[in-house]
C-alpha cells in the first residue's frame, strides 16, 4: 500500500509534483502514466524516501520509507536502469544489498533464477545489455521479498520476451498480494497490466481510475454510420448531448447515441444503412487527449 | 517468485535487518568485488617498497638524500625516512581510492539501491570508512614494513626498530596513509565528483604546502603547519622541528580533518536528495 498525500516537490521555481493525493492498493498492478517529464520518478523517488518531499506525505505500508526497520523487505525497487557499477558482477551487486538486509544468501540465487541471470551471475555488470541490466534491476527490487514493488519504466529496453516477462510477473506478484506500482509512458503497455491507471501529466493528478473505466472513457460513444440516405438520417438523430458530423459526402460520426440506437431510428425509416460501427478511439490517443495541455515537451504543431 | 505471501513471511520473525553487522558486511562486498581496489592497494604497496629501495639504494651518491637536504622538518639523511618516502605516492592513489568508493556510487547510481536500503545514510558513511580504513590499515602496515625491511637490507645505517621512534615512524606511515583514504572518502561524499573530490585531495596535500612556502617566513610555517599533509606527516618524523606539531599532536590534527569531513559529510546527505 502507497498512501501519497498532498505530495509536492518543486525545484525552485518549477515543480515537479504538485499536491498528489493518490492510495495504490495492494493486490492489484497500479499503471503509473504520464509524459515524459510529468513527475513520475520524481514520486517513486519521494515514496522510496530519497528526494525529500517539498510538502506533503508519501507512505509505504503505513510509515515513511525511512521510519521501516527492514525497508528492502517493505519496499521493493527498480528506480532508473543501470543504477549498477559496471565493474561490479551481477551477484556481488545483489550480495552487497542482501548482506546490509539481513536476507540469506540463498535469496540472492533465487532472484538471480527468477531474472534468468543465473549464467552470467558472475560476469561484470559493464558487458550486460540494456535489457540485462534491466533484468538485475528487477532482480534487486524482488531481493527483499517485499510487500510492495515500485517500477520505474521497467520495459525500457527489453525484447518482447522482456516485456511478456515483466508483465507475467507483474501481475503475479499482484495476485500474490503484493501491491505493484508500475510506471510507463507507453499506454499500450499500462492497458494490458495494470488494471488500474494513475495518471499525472506536468506534475498534477490527470486520472486515478480503474483501466476498464479509462478504456471505456476513451472509446466513448462514438458511431460511424454510412448511408445512401445520411442527411435524412442525421435528422432523426437529433437531440440533447447527440452530435453528427458528416466528415464526407454519406458518412456520419454520431456521439451521444449507441450504435443500437442509431441502428433501430433508421430501420424505423427504413434507411438503409451500408455501414454502422462503435468507434474505439486509440487508448494512445485518449492518453494524448487526456494530458494534451499537460505535456512538459512536445512538438511544435503544425498549423493546419 | 517465492511460494510465500508477504503475511507468511512476517510471520517467520526473521531479523528484520542486518544491522551493523550486515552493513559492514554489505560495505565489504561492495569494496572487494571492484578490481579497481586491489589494484590501488598493490600499486601502492609496490610503490612504496620500490620506492624505498630506489631512496635509501642511492642515498651514498649525493643529493638531498645524501647531504640533508629536503624541506625543513624532514630529515632525508636519515635511512628510515629515505625508506619510506614512498608513502608521498602511495597517499594519493589511496586518497584516490577513498573517493572512488564514494563517488563511483554516484557515477553508476548505485547510491540509490545504498540509500534504499539504509534510509538513514549516515551509517553508510561509517560503515564505508570502517571497511576502507581497515583495508587499507592492513595494506599500508605490509607496504610500510616491506619498505623499512628492504630499505635496512640494502643500507647500513638503518636504526632497528627498537631504537626511539622508528616503531612509531613506520606504524604511523599506515597509520597516516589510513587517515588520507578515510578523507578521500568524505571529499567524495561532499562533493559527489570524482574530479572535484580528487582535485580538492591532490590541492590540500600536495599544491597548498608547495605555495606555503611563499608565504613569509615569519608566519608561512604557522599556516602550512596546520594542513592535513604536513601535520599528519610529523608521525612520520623521527624528531620533529621546532614550531612545528609533535608527532601525535600532528596526527591529532589530522584525524580532526577526517572527523570534521565525515560529520560534514552525514549532515550534507541527511537533507540532500540522492
Amino acid at each position: 500500500m502507497i498512501e501519497l498525500r498532498g505530495l509536492t516537490k518543486r525545484y525552485g521555481a518549477t515543480t515537479a509534483v504538485d499536491d498528489l493525493t493518490v492510495t495504490v492498493r495492494p493486490g492489484i498492478v497500479t499503471g503509473f502514466l504520464g509524459p515524459n517529464g510529468a513527475g513520475k520518478s520524481t514520486t517513486m523517488r519521494m515514496v522510496l524516501g530519497l528526494d525529500h518531499p517539498t510538502a506533503g506525505t508519501a507512505l509505504v505500508n503505513g510509515k515513511r520509507y525511512a521510519e521501516h526497520r527492514d525497508p528492502l523487505r517493505q519496499v521493493g525497487a527498480l528506480l532508473e536502469a543501470r543504477a549498477l557499477h559496471p565493474g561490479r558482477t551481477a551477484r556481488a551487486h545483489l550480495q552487497a544489498l542482501a548482506a546490509t538486509a539481513g536476507l540469506p544468501r540463498q535469496r540472492v540465487e533465487t532472484v538471480l533464477d527468477l531474472a534468468g541471470l543465473t549464467s552470467v551471475a558472475g560476469k561484470r555488470v559493464g558487458g550486460f545489455s540494456l535489457g540485462m541490466g534491466q533484468r538485475l534491476g528487477v532482480a534487486t527490487a524482488l531481493l527483499g521479498d517485499p510487500a510492495t514493488v515500485v517500477l520505474d519504466e521497467p520495459v525500457n529496453g527489453l525484447d518482447p520476451d522482456g516485456v511478456l516477462w515483466i508483465r507475467t510477473l507483474a501481475r503475479g506478484l499482484a495476485a500474490e498480494g503484493r501491491t505493484v506500482f508500475f510506471s510507463s509512458h507507453l499506454m499500450a503497455e499500462m492497458s494490458v497490466t495494470a488494471e488500474h491507471l494513475v495518471v499525472m501529466g506536468r506534475g498534477r493528478l490527470v486520472a486515478d481510475v480503474s483501466t476498464a473505466e479509462f478504456i471505456r472513457r476513451a472509446g466513448g460513444d462514438a458511431v460511424r454510420v454510412r448511408s445512401p440516405r445520411a442527411g435524412e438520417l442525421a435528422g432523426l438523430l437529433t437531440g440533447p448531448d447527440v452530435t453528427v458530423e458528416s466528415p464526407e459526402r454519406g458518412l456520419l460520426l454520431v456521439t451521444g447515441v449507441t450504435a443500437e440506437t442509431v441502428g433501430d431510428r433508421a430501420a424505423g425509416a427504413g434507411i438503409a444503412l451500408h455501414e454502422l460501427a462503435p468507434v474505439q478511439a486509440s487508448l494512445e490517443e485518449a492518453f494524448m487527449a487526456l494530458t494534451h495541455d499537460d505535456r512538459e515537451y512536445r512538438t511544435q504543431e503544425q498549423p493546419s | 517468485m517465492t511460494t510465500s505471501t508477504p503475511q507468511e513471511q512476517a510471520a517467520e520473525k526473521q531479523p528484520p535487518t542486518g544491522g551493523t553487522t550486515g552493513l559492514l558486511g554489505g560495505e565489504w562486498v561492495k569494496t572487494r568485488s571492484l578490481r579497481s581496489t586491489w589494484n590501488v592497494l598493490l600499486g601502492a604497496l609496490v610503490a612504496m617498497v620500490l620506492l624505498g629501495l630506489l631512496f635509501t639504494s642511492t642515498a651514498e651518491s649525493g643529493g638531498p638524500g645524501g647531504n640533508g637536504g629536503g624541506p625543513p622538518g624532514a630529515d632525508f639523511a636519515q635511512p628510515l625516512t629515505l625508506s619510506l618516502a614512498g608513502y608521498n605516492l602511495a597517499q594519493l592513489a589511496l586518497g584516490v581510492l577513498g573517493v572512488l568508493l564514494v563517488t563511483g556510487e554516484y557515477t553508476s547510481g548505485t547510491v540509490r539501491s545504498t540509500f534504499a536500503a539504509t534510509p538513514k545514510r549516515w551509517p553508510v558513511v561509517l560503515g564505508k570508512a570502517a571497511v576502507l580504513g581497515a583495508l587499507v590499515l592492513v595494506a599500508s602496515l605490509v607496504a610500510a614494513f616491506a619498505a623499512y625491511a628492504v630499505g635496512a637490507a640494502v643500507t647500513d645505517g638503518m636504526p632497528g626498530l627498537g631504537a626511539d621512534g622508528v616503531l612509531r615512524v613506520v606504524v604511523g606511515t599506515a597509520l597516516y596513509l589510513t587517515a588520507i583514504a578515510v578523507l578521500g572518502t568524505a571529499l567524495g561524499w561532499l562533493l559527489r565528483s570524482t574530479a572535484g573530490a580528487v582535485a580538492v585531495l591532490f590541492g590540500l596535500v600536495f599544491l597548498l604546502p608547495v605555495l606555503g612556502q611563499l608565504l613569509p617566513a615569519s608566519w608561512g610555517p604557522d599556516v602550512t603547519r596546520w594542513l592535513p599533509g604536513q601535520a599528519g606527516g610529523q608521525l612520520l618524523q623521527l624528531s620533529t622541528a621546532p614550531g612545528t606539531f609533535s608527532p601525535w599532536a600532528g596526527f591529532a590534527v589530522l584525524v580532526g580533518y577526517v572527523v570534521v569531513g565525515l560529520v560534514a559529510s552525514v549532515v550534507r546527505l541527511r537533507s540532500r536528495d540522492v
